[in-house]
């Protein structure tokens, strides 16, 4: 791709008045609040990941447990061509959450590169570095459209909204950049915000109905009951609150995701506003604090 | 009814029925069962997760035509499988509710 004919840093060198420098400034906290959302939203999705096969392991568990041991060996052939067919629906699955990971990880290397123009300590080769992301972002953007999840598309998840409107800034170069990367930043910020709203509802349908029994059934009633704890207890319980966490996180995850997109869109169309990142940075923290909880109950559990 | 609605209807009745075939309840109603029957449950409970599974990989677009042909058997499949799960005492009839739901999805979505 073309570089920009005027270096960002160079337009932050020209800022004299007031209302750009605000604006750059603003830049750099959006960009580093969107680094960290993506940074979690890799989290989220290996957690989403891990639940969907804990979920799916568990089913298998209980259907081999139903029958029982040698009344599954002995019609090994059956169980073992169902269980191929499992792992390739699971592994279809996980394809989207791939998706979506690559493209939420060229958004974070854009808002990397932003974040290293805003803060006036990179050269012009960083705004070759961001405009060279848009590309692939751009490219990557009609491949999460068609991804599929719950029986439809991304983009039917997509919520309707006006055509954004860039606001012309006095410093060419920041013009020229924003011209030339919102649309893409837009869609691309768009489409995420849809793909988790769409994993969320997959999730809580699928594995919703099923945490409420399996807390009681695996975690709390062999707990208080007066018998000796199963061996697999501690494995049942960090598989029920992974998939519990994972839930809930990807609800923080919308939310965030959401303010994101909200607050670039304000970024870009309205120079003079003044933007109150608070709500912003605290979905991201309250993401990130989630995602820390799962790290933290993972690791505890599995050290068990 | 829109193939969005068959979609939902059947695929929380699937849901509904895997929870309750990992409940102690169904677990219970089981141990007093035969072995064959544990046998078709264990089968039945895998056919189930596969169905939803494809059904969740599945595009409602590419099936909505199939769902609208087979729109009455999925609704009374559906209807039946409900039903069944109201009494999970009665193994036989859930068991054959739920496999009778996961053959008129198998028309509409290759599971495999």
């Amino acid at each position: 791709m073309k570089p920009t004919s005027a270096p960002f840093l160079l337009a932050i060198g020209m800022l004299v008045g007031g209302c750009d420098s605000d604006r750059l400034t603003q830049f750099s906290t959006f960009a580093a609040a969107g680094t960290q959302y993506v940074q979690n939203f890799h989290e989220l999705t290996t957690q989403a990941g891990t639940a969907l096969i804990a979920s799916d392991s568990a089913t298998l568990i209980a259907a081999r447990n139903m029958a029982g041991a040698s009344v599954v060996a002995a019609h090994a052939p059956e169980y073992s061509t169902n269980l191929q067919k499992e792992d390739q629906l699971i592994e279809e699955n996980l394809a989207t959450l791939q998706k979506l990971d690559a493209q939420a990880t060229l958004l974070g290397s854009y808002f990397s590169a932003i974040t290293q123009l805003t803060n006036g300590s990179a050269a012009s080769q960083m705004t070759t570095s961001a405009d060279a992301l848009l590309d692939p972002i751009n490219k990557f953007n009609p491949q999460i459209e068609a991804a599929k999840v719950g029986g439809q598309p991304i983009k039917n998840y997509v919520q309707p909204s006006a055509n954004l409107i860039v606001a012309h800034f006095e410093v060419k170069a920041l013009d020229t950049q924003l011209q030339k990367a919102s649309p893409i930043i837009d869609q691309a910020l768009t489409l995420q915000e849809a793909a988790v709203t769409a994993i969320a509802a997959e999730m809580k349908a699928s594995l919703g109905a099923s945490l409420e029994t399996r807390e009681s059934t695996e975690v709390i009633d062999p707990y208080v009951g007066g018998g000796t704890l199963p061996a697999t207890w501690t494995a049942n319980r960090q598989a029920f609150l992974q998939d519990d966490v994972a839930v809930t996180g990807l609800s923080s995850a919308q939310q965030a995701i959401t303010e994101l997109h909200n607050d670039f869109q304000k970024l870009v169309e309205n120079k003079e506003s003044t933007i109150d990142f608070s709500t912003l940075l605290s979905r991201v923290q309250q993401m990130s604090t989630y995602i820390s909880a799962v790290g933290s109950t993972t690791s505890s559990g599995a050290q068990k | 009814m829109a193939a969005s609605d068959l979609y939902s209807d059947a695929i929380s009745a699937l849901t509904t029925a895997r929870a309750t075939m990992l409940s102690p309840e169904w677990q219970a109603s089981i141990d007093a069962g035969s072995a064959e029957q544990r046998l078709t449950a264990s089968q039945q409970l895998i056919q189930i997760q596969q169905t939803i599974l494809a059904l969740s990989n599945a595009s409602l677009n590419d099936i909505a035509n199939a769902m609208q042909q087979n729109a009455v058997a999925l609704t009374s499949a559906t209807s039946a499988l409900k039903s069944a799960l109201a009494d999970i005492t009665k193994v036989g009839n859930v068991i054959n509710a739920a496999s009778s739901l996961v053959a008129v999805i198998a028309k509409i979505v290759p599971l495999l």
